[in-house]
């Protein structure tokens, strides 16, 4: 931990103990600035899979802290920051950010504004998500909010309008516009996931060792969300559409002598072509297959190329370095439903997003036969969904159970068009993940929280492939298991 | 896990719920007291909500609302959380802290004790708070509340 991550625990520490002694004054001896904060130590688990850390060890590498000041400048206007630090696996890592950080100008109550670090609004929960003691469970529900996601999707830094319209007998209407752009850190998850993004097969025939994301820019990310107050009290209708676009360089690492090799063991087997199969042994029947398997994958044209010195880029010796260029266009649709009665919780949220991506790479133009390299991946649908139910049954004990479903691609539910698409490298299950969770949450007092919850999990899309890198036994795909289990405990102190 | 475990499991729970924990009663005795300055002699039940909420930060003569509100623990709270909002003292709480760490609001001014919360409605313009009836006095006013 270096010296601005001791320094950041320390303050928050030191105006954790001032924040309760001033609480017994008026904030306004402050000068009207007032002062929040929250730290969150958590501890992961699982049986098989790392959940974006060394879960299958367990890890302590789990936990999120913040503070935030808040004035108000005038009646309407109000001025506030927040300072964050998270850890996760390799993701955040404690380092400080600057989180939100507004400056809010409320006109009227059916129009205001804000400018600067604003938190991304998508569905019930999103904007909340960094604080683990403002919901029941410790792991909002994947199947619409994906924690690969969740550092890149926290933030808009732009402009936004927000207002409640009042509409009599039907209720009332709030709606949140934000225009901006995102902050993308090059080592987080997003990093992560655009690895997985390049097709197994390419990897597996273009021998790519590794992919390092050196940028990112984004051109334009927006939020539009609109929540319906029934009539019916306590229960919210609401929907949100919400994109992105962006453009990420990447470093490909590629082993030029395995591809040379693999194209010299093609030239052998290219006499075989077009032999009756009664004048071959088994053994040459078998070459004479692959080499037809070979020449449908389009790789005979390629290795051909190879094989003649006529490729475009493959002039190294050993593992050379390519860039490799990212185009990524998300848009999605969030579909909520909360329902509060009494002491019950009910909610379910429906969310799909339509990716197009593009990844360009000069290297692999001769395999694709199309200018610059340019590999359009087929534009797909990502669909996630969930229902949760909690119920606080005294002041101090809450109980939670949600059912998650997320799928990559919904017109791909089972995996088949995916596994076959990667080469047979990873197996069908990453293309789904169901999560059954069951969750405890006691409030020791008003400052702190513990959760205790458990998830039984089917299928592994919501795991980056970085975090589980090693094959047993050398088999592609064996790392990952189907079915596993996950545990989590969380304490988290807030004032 | 199939479609019927699923289901019995959630029934289950939900019953659960209902024959271990059922809802008690609390005091109903609570009213909605302004400063003598808010000229509005009445509200919709909706518009009580709105304001403690933070959703309605004005009165109809653009003069701002200084709403307050009582601890957790006090009964008066209860009962007037479970009157007006509809949301026991931990849900009310919740929003709140949602509201303040993702920095859309300030965190509602709170006092200790009913006899604070009045002395402030009666010394602050636009201020609006809630009290028990035994507690009323002449430099507050009482609203009538529309259900």
């Amino acid at each position: 931990m270096n010296i601005m991550k001791k320094l950041f625990l320390v303050m928050i520490i030191v105006l954790s103990g001032l924040a309760n002694q001033v609480q017994a004054m008026e904030f306004d001896d402050l000068g009207g600035i007032e002062m929040h904060g929250f730290i969150s130590q958590g501890y992961l688990q699982s049986d098989e899979n790392n959940f974006f850390a060394d879960t299958e060890k367990g890890t302590t590498q789990f936990n999120e802290m913040g503070i935030n000041f808040s004035s108000d400048v005038t009646e309407k206007l109000r001025l506030g920051v927040q300072f964050f630090a998270r850890d996760m696996g390799t993701i955040g890592n404690n380092d400080v950010v600057l989180d939100w950080a507004i400056a809010d100008y409320r006109w009227r109550d059916w129009m205001g504004v804000r400018a600067g670090n604003m938190k991304w609004v998508n569905g019930l929960y999103n904007e909340s998500r960094d604080v683990d003691m403002l919901r029941t469970p410790i792991f909002l529900p994947q199947g619409v909010y994906n924690e690969a996601w969740r550092e890149t999707s926290a933030l808009i830094q732009g402009a936004g309008m927000y207002g409640e319209i009042p509409a009599n007998k039907a209720g009332s209407f709030s709606y949140d516009l934000q225009y901006g752009s995102m902050n993308m850190p090059v080592t987080g998850g997003p990093a992560k996931l655009l690895k997985d993004q390049i097709p197994g097969g390419l990897k597996k025939y273009y021998h790519i060792t590794d992919v390092e994301l050196d940028s990112v820019n984004v051109d334009e990310t927006f939020s539009d969300s609109v929540k319906w107050n029934t009539p019916l009290d306590g229960l919210v209708i609401g929907g949100t559409f919400w994109g992105y676009d962006f453009k990420a360089a990447a470093n490909t690492y590629i082993d030029l002598n395995a591809i040379r090799s693999d194209a010299a063991a093609y030239q052998q087997l290219v006499p075989l072509r077009g032999v009756p199969a009664s004048l071959l042994t088994p053994t040459q029947q078998a070459y004479q297959a692959a080499l037809t398997q070979l020449d449908a994958a389009g790789l005979g044209a390629f290795y051909t190329d190879v094989n003649n010195n006529t490729t475009s880029g493959l002039g190294g010796t050993v593992t050379e370095t390519y860039p490799t260029l990212f185009q990524v266009r998300a848009r999605t649709l969030t579909g909520s439903m909360e329902y509060t009665w009494r002491n019950l919780i009910v909610a379910a949220e429906y969310m799909q997003t339509t990716y197009n991506v593009n990844i360009q790479n000069t290297i692999w133009k001769d395999y694709y036969r199309t200018p610059a390299g340019m590999l359009n991946v087929p534009e797909f649908d990502a669909v996630g969904y969930y229902g949760s139910l909690s119920y606080r049954f005294t002041y101090w004990f809450e109980l939670g159970l949600y059912y998650s479903e997320y799928y990559r691609n919904k017109d791909d539910k089972d995996g088949e068009t995916r596994y076959v698409n990667y080469g047979g490298l990873e197996p069908k299950h990453r293309a789904w993940s169901k999560d059954y969770c069951l969750t405890t949450r006691f409030d020791i007092n008003e400052n702190w929280v513990l959760k205790l919850e458990g998830h039984v999990m089917n299928g592994t899309a919501v795991i980056y492939g970085a975090d589980n890198p090693d094959p047993i036994g050398g088999v592609a795909g064996s790392q990952y298991e189907e079915d596993w289990y996950l545990g989590a405990a969380k304490v988290t102190y807030s004032f | 896990m199939n479609f019927h475990k699923i289901t019995g499991l959630v029934t289950a729970f939900i019953v659960g719920i209902f024959l271990l924990f059922p809802c008690t009663g609390g005091a109903d005795d609570v009213v909605i007291i302004t400063n003598k300055s808010v000229s509005a002699d009445s509200l919709k039940e909706e518009d009580v909500k709105n304001i403690f909420i933070g959703k309605v930060t004005s009165w109809n003569d653009n003069q701002k609302i200084n709403f307050a509100t009582l601890p957790n623990g006090d009964e008066i709270h209860k009962a007037f959380l479970k009157k007006f909002i509809k949301r026991t003292p931990e849900q009310y709480s919740r929003y709140w802290k949602k509201q303040i760490f993702t920095g859309k609001s300030r965190i509602p001014k709170s006092f200790q004790t009913e006899k604070d919360m009045l002395e402030f409605v009666a010394g602050t313009k636009g201020a609006v708070g809630y009290a028990s009836t035994s507690q009323i006095t002449d430099d507050i006013k009482v609203l009538t509340i529309q259900f």
